[in-house]
């Protein structure tokens, strides 16, 4: 597997860890704000990769090769 | 001495043959060559082996007319066309020819003899990668959640490459799949070369890739031994990356099938299987999404009715305490104005009180009570010697008198 930025299977984890936080109601509106962001970032970075696919640089490479 | 021509030798043979020999038999035998020539005849030669040594060998033909028929039965039967390698149950015309010596002619094929024999050697491949442990192997590897960059090993002259890519890239969801073709011959005799070839190409550069798939168009059953071999299927299980085939059978699992990650039916079925994977982990995306917005959407709600509720306790907490000093200031100013009313109230009295008295001791009002003020000189009589012959002046409320003394009498 090419080195991605977050690899699919690390963002959707890390999105569920943060969901699993907020669904838990302890946290104050800053921290709510501040992971709901990251989330949402996540979300929209997966959806991009989804419709874009990132080559690595090695790949090009190779196809010069 | 009998003696005999060659001719005669041949023909005592032919002849013993012929009445000896059955007129046909059923035999089994590896074909290890075949060719046909320009006529459709069809000549082989047949084997026996034991252990890769030669034990009988003879020469074979079918005639352009049996051979059209036998082959097409034999294709469609067993799913491979006639050619070396296979054992094959045939139906034998053993001839004797003075010239041409013996051969052997084909009048019929049992193909299910070939089919038990593939299906044999099929389960012979099948126990000998469980004995190595290879049967799982490849499956064992985790495809990737999202599996996107694609090593394709086909023949890109195939229709089921050019369905694959186009169905990829033309997706109605519009996800983007990164592909590279790996092109390899799909059957025939080279088939088991070829792929492994690729195979390894791709393991040069297998950090590219999430997974690697091995399709071949659909179309009529052709040649799908390849896929039953053992050193294929060996190739496939110890491969580094999780390896998905689509190899278009009608029957049953290839040996390759049963060794690979997943095995699909078609080319399509494979590229219905990565675009679901990426269905599947876009719903994901969704559903974390709502669950998020709802969580958000339910705090800022409370958070606001919060902020509202203190907002209004403000409100109402300083209008009751600027209502509570209002009146205060307003007793204040009730206590003031009494007190400064009564002060200028007795300071009226008292000025009356003043004014009173000085009315009273003014003389002026001694004068109009009908009293008068007598002077000598301009200066009161009181303290001084009055005699006789003096000039007085008497002054009354309203006249002014001057008198001149005639007597003076002393109390």
């Amino acid at each position: 597997m090419s080195k991605k930025s977050l690899s699919y299977k690390e963002s959707i984890n890390r999105i569920n860890e943060i969901v699993e936080l907020i669904e838990g109601g302890e946290l104050d509106i800053d921290e709510l704000t501040i992971l709901v962001k990251e989330a949402t970032g996540l979300i929209a970075a997966c959806k991009d990769k989804l419709q874009n696919a990132q080559i690595d640089l090695q790949t090009s490479l190779d196809k010069l090769n | 001495m009998a003696q005999l021509t060659l001719f005669e030798l041949n023909n005592l043979v032919k002849t013993q043959l012929e009445s000896n020999l059955d007129p046909s038999y059923w035999v089994v035998a590896e074909i290890s060559e075949l060719r046909i020539n320009q006529k459709g005849h069809c000549y082989m030669e047949l084997v026996e082996k034991e252990n890769n040594f030669i034990q009988a060998k003879m020469r074979a033909n079918i005639w352009s007319y049996t051979y059209r028929t036998l082959s097409a039965q034999f294709e469609h039967a067993t799913g491979t066309v006639l050619k070396a390698g296979i054992k094959v149950l045939f139906n034998l015309t053993i001839n004797f020819h003075e010239v041409y010596g013996l051969s052997l002619t084909v009048n019929d094929i049992d193909p299910n003899y070939t089919i038990g024999e593939r299906s044999r050697l099929r389960e012979e491949t099948i126990r000998k990668l469980e004995n190595e442990g290879l049967i799982d192997n490849n499956k064992a590897l985790v495809l990737p959640m999202v599996p996107q960059t694609i090593a394709i090993i086909s023949s890109d002259s195939a229709a089921g490459y050019g369905d694959f890519v186009d169905q990829l890239k033309n997706n109605t969801e519009t996800y983007s799949f990164h592909t590279q073709l790996f092109p390899a011959l799909m059957q025939g005799n080279e088939a088991v070369v070829s792929i492994r070839k690729a195979l390894k190409e791709i393991h040069e550069c297998k950090t590219n890739f999430d997974a690697v798939i091995i399709i071949r168009g659909g179309g009529a059953q052709a040649d799908l031994d390849c896929f039953d071999t053992y050193e294929l299927a060996r190739a496939i299980a110890l491969f580094p990356l999780p390896v998905l085939t689509g190899i278009g059978h009608e029957r049953d699992q290839t040996v390759a099938d049963i060794v690979a990650h997943t095995s699909l039916k078609t080319p399509t079925a494979v590229a219905e299987f990565l675009i679901s994977g990426m269905a599947h982990f876009d719903n994901l995306l969704h559903e974390f999404l709502y669950r998020i917005e709802k969580q958000y959407e339910t705090r800022l709600s409370i958070e606001q009715q919060k902020l509202q509720h203190l907002s209004s306790q403000v409100v109402h907490s300083s209008r009751e305490v600027l209502k509570s000093h209002d009146y205060e200031l307003k007793q204040k100013g009730l206590n003031l104005k009494h007190l400064s009313e009564r002060f200028f109230d007795r300071q009226d009295s008292i000025i009356n009180q003043f004014d009173q008295q000085l009315t009273l001791l003014n003389p002026q009002t001694i004068l109009s009570k009908g009293y008068s003020l007598t002077l000598k000189n301009g200066k009161p009589i009181m303290n001084q010697e009055i005699e006789v012959g003096d000039f007085l002046e008497t002054r009354t409320a309203n006249k002014t008198i001057n008198s001149q003394v005639t007597t003076v009498e002393n109390e």
